[in-house]
């Protein structure tokens, strides 16, 4: 079966006096309907502008989509005019933000902004919209929700405000969703609950979710497969199941053991030494190789490819063929 | 461990006033800490957790008057520092630091990074000149970062760097207990684990007393020796780590604790979703606070707050249905 959506060797680039940097560089993926895929990594790898690229939602200048595909059911998104992109944004493809305070307009109430979204998506008339937007709002689980459509965002709590935004992202309902850092600004509990409403969503609209985090707790509990990114780079796809039990990266493998885990008691945390490198000073060769336990001469000089062992595809040397 | 108690809150309230108006007339008080005591010994990490806008950073700050408090007692040895008078309070600092969350708001965007570290040491006069830059080099060695780090500016070091630089700032007087104020909330999961153990580390080599207050249960659970848990101004429940987490008593901090992911795809576990938001700690609910999202809460909860309660083994909890609770298990 054809996927939903195919991320071919994307490579963005942010235009500076030195030239170009690739911000992400040679990104591939594919997500298939019903699916949730997550990409994760630390900031600054390139997990939000990966997402950003995928519905051209960048500010050119300075960030430039340099090279690759992005094929949505077949067409290629990045040939697409201002006109037809329009069309998928909302429409198939719907995006939600980290931060729910400053993603709403605070001078409308909830229910102009979800109305104004599905009258300019969706052949209907004002009442309609009206009644489907109540509709949503009761989906995402907001208490009386008729009340709640004359509220203004600063009238509702955070939990409340990311309701409103994925009832307005899955207003059209969009084939695909792309969640960025959804509950990053929110508390465990009310963490909880939004993720709780995602899985439902999934299951009744069969909708594909792409899941972006930093959390991998959150990865283990939603996502099926997982894009670990690393300075721009894929540097582990494959499975969670997998990648969790069985990482193969250096890197994947620090991070997993780096994290203060509830189920179990230890002294010392692992550390992986030094800093993520600075996007005009990326080091040659692997890009991980300064902070590297396993670093060898090859590391330093050449670039891994993604070399693919199965299902599971890892770009360090220490897996080839 | 000593048992001392190296510090103890009693009855800690801050209320911080609404207004409304031309005026600025008090229509209401937003109730941050209400009520608060507990004891910090020699030599631990206790923890405090809660969400966000439950008091946890107010209680801390008003341990050491960073924020006045309006009644209650804190005690040190054998003092209320509360009682004291802006010079004594001053040099009761010596022995109280805090760390802040944010590592690029609490350093001085103008200040190289050797003064920032020496500040502490000039206000209180400690030492010569000589004997003060001698000082800062070592105690900037000592949080892992360089000598040439002295003639540089805080926007020259990254996040994890600079949260080295406020803990440096901190320790130079030597502190008895620090405040750490959602210490690593801001940094990523590979530089989280570097200042945590360095944390640990300097603790242990330096004799120190955390109060580590997070909203992160997992880094908590790491650091800490015992866990207090916060909920709309007041202590829910206090107990050693393993107590608390293993077997918590009060209903909110078990939802709590199944709430958060485990980065395990096969750990499957029956999470207790709570109803509801947390309540506006300016029009808080009556009786016990929880009793609105509790599972367990019947009318008794309505009425009556409940008093913290020791269950044996020093584990404290506040709430009226704790024995059913524990039976029902």
């Amino acid at each position: 079966m054809e996927p939903l959506l195919e991320v071919k060797g994307l490579t963005t680039s942010i235009k500076t006096k030195q030239g170009y940097n690739n911000a992400v560089e040679d990104v591939s993926f594919a997500i298939d309907r019903g699916e949730i895929l997550s990409i994760v990594g630390e900031s600054g790898c390139g997990k939000s502008l990966t997402a950003h690229s995928i519905l051209r939602l960048i500010t050119s200048p300075p960030v430039y989509i340099t090279k690759g595909e992005i094929f949505y059911e077949g067409r290629d998104l990045l040939k697409l005019n201002k006109h037809e992109m329009r069309n998928i944004r909302g429409n198939k493809i719907s995006m939600i933000f980290q931060e729910p305070m400053t993603s709403l307009n605070p001078v409308y109430t909830v229910g102009k902004q979800i109305t104004e979204a599905i009258l300019l998506h969706q052949n209907v008339n004002k009442k309609e919209a009206k009644l489907k937007a109540i509709d949503m709002l009761k989906t995402v689980g907001i208490p009386s929700p008729e009340q709640r459509m004359n509220e203004f965002p600063h009238q509702l709590s955070g939990g409340m405000r990311q309701r409103v935004m994925i009832s307005m992202a899955l207003s059209c309902q969009p084939e695909l969703l792309i969640a960025d850092e959804p509950t990053t600004a929110l508390d465990v509990t009310i963490q909880a609950q939004i993720l709780l409403e995602l899985k439902k969503l999934r299951k009744q609209f069969n909708t594909s979710i792409i899941l972006i985090t930093h959390d991998l707790g959150v990865v283990a509990d939603m996502a099926q497969n997982v894009l670990v990114m690393y300075a721009g780079r894929v540097i582990e796809y494959g499975s969670v199941k997998e990648i969790f039990s069985m990482p193969m990266h250096p890197y994947t493998s620090g991070l997993l053991h780096s994290i203060p885990r509830l189920d179990q008691n230890v002294n010392k945390l692992h550390v992986i030494d030094g800093v993520v490198p600075d996007i005009g000073e990326m080091p040659k060769g692997c890009r991980f190789w300064p902070r590297c336990g396993k670093a060898m001469s090859i590391c330093q000089e050449k670039q891994p490819e993604l070399f693919e062992l199965q299902e599971h595809k890892v770009r360090c040397w220490l897996y080839k063929g | 461990m000593e048992e001392r108690v190296l510090l103890e809150v009693k009855g800690l309230k801050k209320y911080f006033p609404i207004t409304k108006g031309l005026f600025k007339k008090t229509v209401g008080y937003v109730k941050a800490v209400d009520g608060i005591s507990l004891n910090i010994k020699c030599g631990e990490t206790l923890g405090l957790v809660g969400e966000s806008g439950c008091g946890k950073s107010t209680l801390g700050r008003s341990i050491i008057r960073l924020i006045e408090p309006l009644e209650g007692q804190v005690i040190m040895d054998g003092v209320d520092i509360l009682s004291l008078n802006k010079d004594e309070m001053r040099k009761q600092r010596e022995k109280l630091q805090i760390i802040f969350q944010d590592p690029f708001a609490s350093l001085n965007p103008r200040m190289t990074v050797g003064d920032i570290v020496e500040e502490p040491l000039k206000v209180h006069k400690k030492g010569a000149q000589n004997e003060r830059n001698e000082k800062v080099i070592e105690l900037l060695k000592m949080v892992g970062l360089n000598e040439q780090a002295i003639g540089r500016y805080p926007h020259q070091f990254s996040g994890g760097q600079r949260q080295r630089i406020g803990i440096a700032r901190a320790l130079a007087l030597n502190p008895e207990l620090v405040i750490c104020d959602e210490p690593v909330s801001a940094l990523d999961v590979s530089v989280r684990s570097q200042v945590l153990n360095l944390m640990n580390d300097l603790k242990e080599k330096m004799g120190l007393t955390f109060l580590f207050i997070s909203h992160d249960l997992s880094v908590v659970k790491h650091i800490s020796d015992r866990v207090a848990v916060m909920y709309l101004g007041r202590l829910v429940e206090i107990a050693d780590k393993n107590e608390i987490y293993n077997i918590p008593f009060h209903p909110y901090t078990e939802a709590l604790m199944s709430a958060i992911p485990i980065p395990d795809p096969e750990y499957k576990k029956d999470r207790i979703i709570l109803k509801g938001d947390v309540p506006s700690p300016a029009n808080p609910p009556s009786g016990c606070y929880f009793h609105t999202r509790c599972l367990y809460a019947s009318k008794i909860c309505e009425k009556n707050q409940p008093e913290l309660v020791n269950y044996g083994n020093n584990h404290y909890a506040a709430c009226h249905k704790v024995d059913r609770i524990r039976k029902e298990r």
